[in-house]
């Protein structure tokens, strides 16, 4: 069997003779006194940053520790389709979660009611068809038993002192499945628990219910972890049942991962025809850790940020960034930053572009990047951006107090399609307090932006743990604020739900649910909008190019243009080029004059959010460039 | 030229490239006409410039739409040899 395969090749390139265990070098690796254990669902793409920079840290105190891709075998086993499908928790639903703690806990509801899901959100997700919940829910069951079976066995010929497991997004349950099965093995093997899914009180709540964990670790374990698994190693005290880590301050402090371990069990799985190919598909790195945005003003939505604001130097950045474009060509760098530093791409890209890096890059931005900053990322590789866009509707923004305008993340969009970088984002809405005028306003408006890229979903707020809407849950409206009910399909009932609990619902009064009509027609033009951009080729463009003489030449092909081909002549140029700034009414008048009218009635320009604003992007000619 | 012929030229441009010149040549009638409408005074040579630039920005976003398509999820979707991932992104329900 394909995962068993995998399994023994991980041990047996450790084994290296008759005489026993081989301590490293040429022919085997060393045995592993601390192994790292990535669980299902880790997504097959990409290897585990938290994981490891752990082992990094371990190897530089100078134990032998290693990972364990577990979740490239078990996707190997399910088959990889079906393992992405359930990867990702669905509209609040972990089904990744259910299939492991099936085999945690007895007398566990059957998590039917986790199957559905509102595929009507995201009409470009390419394996929500029906049923596909409940069919690839029965693939991972049916294989959960002997995956177990073998990654424990696997670990139990390895007899490491030590187990960590990594638990970030559905992982907590595979962790403990396997973590009871090797101690079912082997009860002498120290087991541990840490990553996003431990930070307290979840942490806390968690050992409480998981008696095959020895320790929880909660926190940024990168400087405290390598000291406990030394001080256990050499005989001394078990570290605390649970222990809290101090976050570094010092990020350049912390090791820098080396990821050959996945790189060896991926290429091990794909020769045996087990995954794609396609995989790496990305890489992680990280420059920092928190949010700076949030060291000045939370986003009362978000539920991402849980330390305080660190970054690494300009000079650790780049130095990880070329070590890993020699290393890995091709392949994309990934950060794995909340957002992106401020002012990181005039601090180090220039640098790097000198040197002629480019490479695949993506990060999470802020969306009022200028268009300068933007252009220093195109030039240095970068062709996907997550800019941090949640709405388009300015009070839900300025609720959101997420301190970037309406008209800046729609310049944002512009922008991108310009330069041709994929802009991923997620339309929210349905939060207390919004406006049924703005909703209406966002209708009309929407077949204007059908040439830029459209959100991936659309949604109501979810509530999140740690997030200010949660915290302070009364104050923002939101009433009878309680755990998602999937986790009692994951927990048995003495759990203390509600401190391990990562989604809450409530109750909340947002002037959509007296508007059913208007709710309708956001959600098909916001629908339509997406799915117009299922196909390659189709997408609607409306584009200028310059001509001699300053005059201009607009070609518009969105459903809503009023004319193909418009021509303009230099002053009519000039007023669309100023619009690429977002403008007051009164700016508009004085400086545009008679042609801003012709470009709000040809939807060039739109006035939202109290500018006026162009939406033409840049076309690009064989002699001109995508700045 | 309505909004469909111009989108049908876009559809055009990507599958058959080798059609450039009956493209500019298209062009070069629309510009020439909307000219004329307009009062502009354009020259041949300023034309054909023209032409040809609006016919590789629309091929220019042909191409560049295949590399833009909207996917779902941690994905590698398939779209002619064309790859595409998706990174998860944050807040998503």
């Amino acid at each position: 069997m394909l995962s068993e395969e995998a399994a023994h090749a991980f041990v047996d390139e450790r084994l290296v003779d008759d005489e026993g265990l081989c301590a490293g070098g040429q022919g085997g690796q060393a045995i592993p006194e601390v192994l790292l254990i990535v669980p299902p669902f880790l997504k097959p793409g990409s290897p585990a940053l938290g994981a490891e920079i752990l082992a990094a840290a371990c190897r530089s105190q100078g134990m032998d520790c290693d990972v364990l891709y577990a979740n490239l075998s078990f996707a190997a086993r399910v088959g990889d389709a079906t393992y992405r499908r359930i990867m990702i928790p669905r509209h609040g639903k972990p089904l990744g979660e259910a299939v492991f703690a099936q085999e945690v806990y007895s007398g566990l509801p059957h998590p039917a009611p986790l199957f559905a899901t509102a595929t009507e959100n995201a009409p470009n997700f390419p394996w929500d068809e029906p049923a596909a919940g409940e069919r690839c829910y029965d693939i991972c069951r049916a294989q959960t038993p002997g995956f177990l079976e073998e990654t424990a066995a696997a670990v139990a010929d390895l007899a490491p002192k030590i187990v960590g497991f990594t638990a970030t997004v559905q992982q907590t349950m595979a962790s403990l499945a396997i973590a009871k099965t090797v101690k079912a093995l082997r009860p002498e093997i120290f087991t541990m628990l840490g990553g996003d899914a431990s930070r307290l009180p979840m942490g806390q709540a968690l050992a409480e219910i998981a008696p095959m964990l020895d320790c929880v670790v909660a926190g940024e374990a990168d400087l405290v972890f390598p000291h406990l698994c030394q001080d256990y190693l050499q005989g001394g005290a078990s570290p605390p049942w649970v222990i809290e880590c101090a976050p570094p301050t010092e990020l350049d402090q912390v090791a820098a991962p080396d990821y050959s371990s996945y790189l060896r069990q991926l290429g091990d799985l794909q020769a045996a025809g087990g995954l794609p190919e396609t995989y790496p598909n990305h890489l992680l790195f990280e420059s920092s850790r928190g949010c700076w945005w949030a060291d000045k003003s939370r986003c009362r939505f978000c539920g991402l940020v849980h330390a305080g604001y660190r970054r690494k130097s300009g000079a650790r950045i780049v130095a990880e960034l070329r070590a890993a474009a020699e290393r890995h060509p091709g392949v994309l760098l990934q950060a794995a930053d909340c957002v992106m530093p401020s002012g990181m791409p005039h601090e180090i890209l220039p640098e790097l572009i000198e040197d002629g890096f480019r490479h695949p890059l993506q990060w999470a931005i802020r969306p009022d990047l200028t268009p300068a900053e933007l252009l220093l990322m195109k030039k240095a590789g970068f062709a996907h951006v997550q800019p941090g866009i949640e709405s388009l509707c300015p009070s839900i923004l300025t609720a959101f107090r997420k301190g970037a305008r309406a008209h800046q993340n729609i310049a944002l969009l512009r922008e991108g399609r310009s330069m041709r970088l994929d802009v991923t984002w997620n339309f929210l809405f349905r939060i207390p307090g919004d406006d049924l005028e703005e909703y209406a306003g966002l209708v009309r408006l929407l077949p204007a932006l059908s040439h830029l890229q459209p959100p991936m979903t659309f949604s109501s707020i979810v509530l999140q743990r740690t997030s200010p809407f949660l915290e302070d849950a009364g104050r923002f409206g939101f009433h009878e604020v309680r755990p998602s009910p999937v986790y009692r399909y994951l927990y048995p009932p003495e759990t203390r739900i509600a401190d391990i609990a990562l989604d809450f619902q409530g109750r909340w009064h947002s002037a959509l649910d007296e508007a059913p009509e208007l709710r309708a027609d956001l959600e098909e033009s916001l629908r339509s909008w997406m799915t117009t951009w299922r196909d390659p080729g189709t997408h609607p463009a409306l584009f200028k190019v310059p001509l001699a003489g300053g005059r201009v030449v607009v070609q518009d092909t969105r459903p809503c243009a009023k004319e193909a081909i418009v021509l303009g002549d230099a002053k009519y140029a000039d007023a669309l080029a100023y619009f690429d700034a977002p403008r007051t009414k009164r700016q508009a008048e004085e400086v545009a004059g008679a042609a801003v009218a012709d470009l709000l009635e040809h939807g060039f320009v739109i006035d939202w959010d109290d500018r006026y604003l162009s939406l033409v992007t840049r076309g690009h000619g064989r002699s001109r460039t995508a700045a | 030229m309505s909004k469909d012929d111009a989108l049908g030229f876009l559809r055009h441009m990507a599958s058959d490239p080798e059609s450039a010149q009956q493209v500019v040549a298209e062009y070069n009638r629309l510009l020439r006409d909307l000219a004329r409408e307009k009062g502009f005074e354009f020259t041949d040579a300023e034309l054909t410039e023209a032409a040809e630039a609006l016919k590789d920005a629309s091929a220019g976003e042909v191409s560049d739409g295949a590399l833009t398509t909207v996917v779902g999820g941690d994905a590698v979707i398939k779209h002619g040899e064309d790859e595409k991932f998706f990174l998860d992104p944050p807040h998503m329900p």
